[in-house]
């Protein structure tokens, strides 16, 4: 073996970031049908190259998208995890009712399968309506995972018409807020705000003045607040 | 780092740590340590390798005195332990001695240290500021009265005493053997407790139930290779099931070029772990090679190469956990040497066995 291959040679199959895994949830409702939709479509578009930025300047995280859509049913909208630099987004068409519950078993099945040694994941739940299914059967689908219980949660509430109180269990964080678009003008800065909030809150994990490696303990229950990376139980 | 040619009929420990990209990024320390240790008590040349990770998180601020610390304790808690596990005979008596009585005096000499190191290094607000605690957290943090959680950290250790091996483990990270063909298994139980996000810790209250406790009988079939490796590892590998190919890997390298290259390999392999091409997170690997083990691999590969001959490729794989026991107590100190970079050492081989052979583990591998 000359010295240049075993400057590159290490055992196994290779090395990488770990995976930081980003679900859209996304409402494809009637009610959505129109203006709304359109809107949403250019907003997460519009969203993802801050999303591929971030990722870029980290460095340490490798960023996935996957997307579900609900309407009638839960259907993946992206269904493979993508790197969110390759991500042409497909446009939702709106149609049906609201089945919030469901998407969130449907990811909540995902989060199951996550590779061992993924970051925490990110979740964002975005609607202009509320529940047409059971929502604490999904919610609690979610949360039984422990991905799910250490997901980043946000939502998005498009029009005051959404139902906060679902959104806000969904989140489990009194401090974060929904974030509410009040019109559909409004919902591209609204993405924009959440992919903020999920890159500054990443960055706390990544080592942006914490760690991205911290661990909490189980059983421990330390003083005070953990709120930047509660993983202790 | 020196390159030692091993005798016959010697173990030699390769082992290597690297800063993790994400420490190295905010000017934080390095919470992983290793630490191995040949007996000073004349008691048929016991071993003892320790790793451990401290937590990180900013409750665990002194995390990296506490993995320090725990590597201290380990191997002197099992050198001094090991005239005693000699005389158990047999796997499952080891297991249950080490549950008992191990176990305890480790856990224990671990607090003992973290609160002589908090005696003569009380904690200021100046710490827990640069910390991360916003003012108004520092003094609720400062009267807590739960010191031991500054200090939290996993730990993994081996000791080789006679014909047995001796593994405990704590928290996350991997161990992992290898055997003469490659063939790569996980000899202590997994704990569904750690999902990935939390871990187990010297630093709970109940920290001797979360110990996993295997032991291996080196007259049975031995490995080649025992791996201890912290998260940093693992978790840079692309992988999810990496001990395989890893396994397969170092047999081949064994084979190949021989342990002395790997040893000075190993420095590299854990940087890149650490660095933002992986994990980038602290990373520490210490193997114990065993005596013989490239002739061993060497053999293994003749005779799979005549196999494959006589009836044709076959396909390997699955992770089977080689099974065990479980749990339970403190001790002082003995002789080792804490590593900040890749390092090697020798040590003379246990005189043959003379003991009952039973093992209270089962082989298993992919």
């Amino acid at each position: 073996m000359s010295a240049a291959d075993s400057s590159s040679i290490m055992p196994g199959g290779g090395i990488s970031r770990r995976p930081l895994d980003f679900f859209v949830l996304a409402d494809c409702s009637g009610s959505m049908r129109g203006e709304k939709m359109q809107a949403l479509n250019f907003a997460i578009a519009d969203m993802l190259p801050h999303l591929a930025t971030w990722e870029r300047d980290q460095e340490q995280a490798a960023m996935r998208i996957r997307a579900v859509a609900f309407g009638d049913e839960a259907v993946w909208h992206v269904a493979e995890p993508t790197p969110v630099g390759e991500l042409r987004w497909p446009p939702l068409q709106a149609a049906g009712r609201t089945r919030m519950g469901r998407a969130l078993e449907v990811v909540g099945g995902a989060l199951n399968q996550l590779e061992r040694r993924a970051l925490r994941p990110a979740v964002i739940l975005i609607t202009d309506g509320r529940p047409t299914d059971d929502f604490d059967a999904g919610l609690a689908a979610l949360l039984a995972t422990p991905a799910g219980r250490s997901a980043l949660s946000l939502a998005v509430a498009i029009g005051r018409d959404a139902d906060l109180d679902p959104l806000e269990r969904f989140i489990g964080d009194p401090s974060v807020p929904v974030l509410v678009a009040d019109s559909a003008e409004e919902i591209a800065d609204r993405l924009i705000a959440a992919s903020i909030a999920v890159s500054r809150l990443s960055e706390v994990r990544l080592g942006q003045g914490h760690d991205v490696n911290a661990k909490g303990v189980l059983a421990v229950r330390g003083p005070g607040s953990v709120a930047d990376d509660d993983r202790i139980v | 780092m020196s390159a030692l040619i091993p005798a016959e009929g010697e173990w030699q420990i390769l082992a290597a740590n690297a800063v993790g990209a994400s420490h190295r990024a905010n000017g934080r320390p390095g919470q992983d340590a290793v630490r191995y240790a040949p007996s000073d008590h004349g008691i048929d040349y016991p071993l003892a390798v320790a790793v451990a990770d401290g937590h990180g998180h900013r409750l665990h601020f002194r995390s990296h005195d506490g993995s320090r610390l725990a590597v201290g304790v380990a191997c002197d808690t099992l050198l001094h332990a090991a005239g005693m596990l000699w005389a158990c005979g047999e796997a499952g008596a080891l297991a249950a001695a080490a549950t008992d009585r191990v176990l305890p005096d480790l856990v224990a000499a671990w607090r003992s240290a973290c609160l002589a190191n908090l005696d003569g290094r009380p904690v200021t607000f100046e710490e827990l500021r640069a910390a991360g605690f916003p003012e108004e957290e520092q003094a609720m943090v400062a009267a807590a009265g739960e010191p031991l959680l500054a200090y939290g950290s996993t730990l993994m250790a081996a000791a080789i005493v006679g014909r047995w091996v001796l593994l405990l483990h704590i928290g996350d990270g991997d161990i992992f053997t290898v055997g003469a063909d490659g063939s790569a298994a996980v000899p202590v139980p997994g704990d569904p407790l750690l999902d990935g996000f939390r871990t187990t810790s010297l630093c709970q209250p109940d920290a001797l139930g979360s110990f996993r406790v295997a032991v291996l009988d080196l007259a049975d079939g031995p490995p080649v290779v025992i791996g201890l490796a912290t998260d940093g590892y693992g978790n840079a590998q692309s992988s999810d099931v990496w001990q395989p190919a890893v396994g397969a890997d170092l047999a081949r390298y064994l084979r190949q070029q021989g342990r002395s290259w790997i040893g000075r390999q190993l420095g590299d392999w854990v940087a890149r772990c650490a660095s933002v091409e992986g994990s980038a997170d602290d990373t520490t690997v210490a193997l114990l090679v065993a005596p013989g083990a490239e002739a061993r691999a060497s053999a293994a590969a003749s005779v799979e190469a005549q196999r494959v001959e006589t009836y044709g490729a076959a396909a390997t794989a699955v992770l089977t956990p080689v099974t065990t026991p479980a749990t339970a107590p403190v001790m002082p100190p003995g002789a080792g040497t804490v590593l900040d970079t890749a390092a090697e050492r020798t040590f003379p081989m246990p005189p043959p066995p003379t003991g009952p052979t039973s093992t209270s583990s089962t082989g298993g591998g992919w």
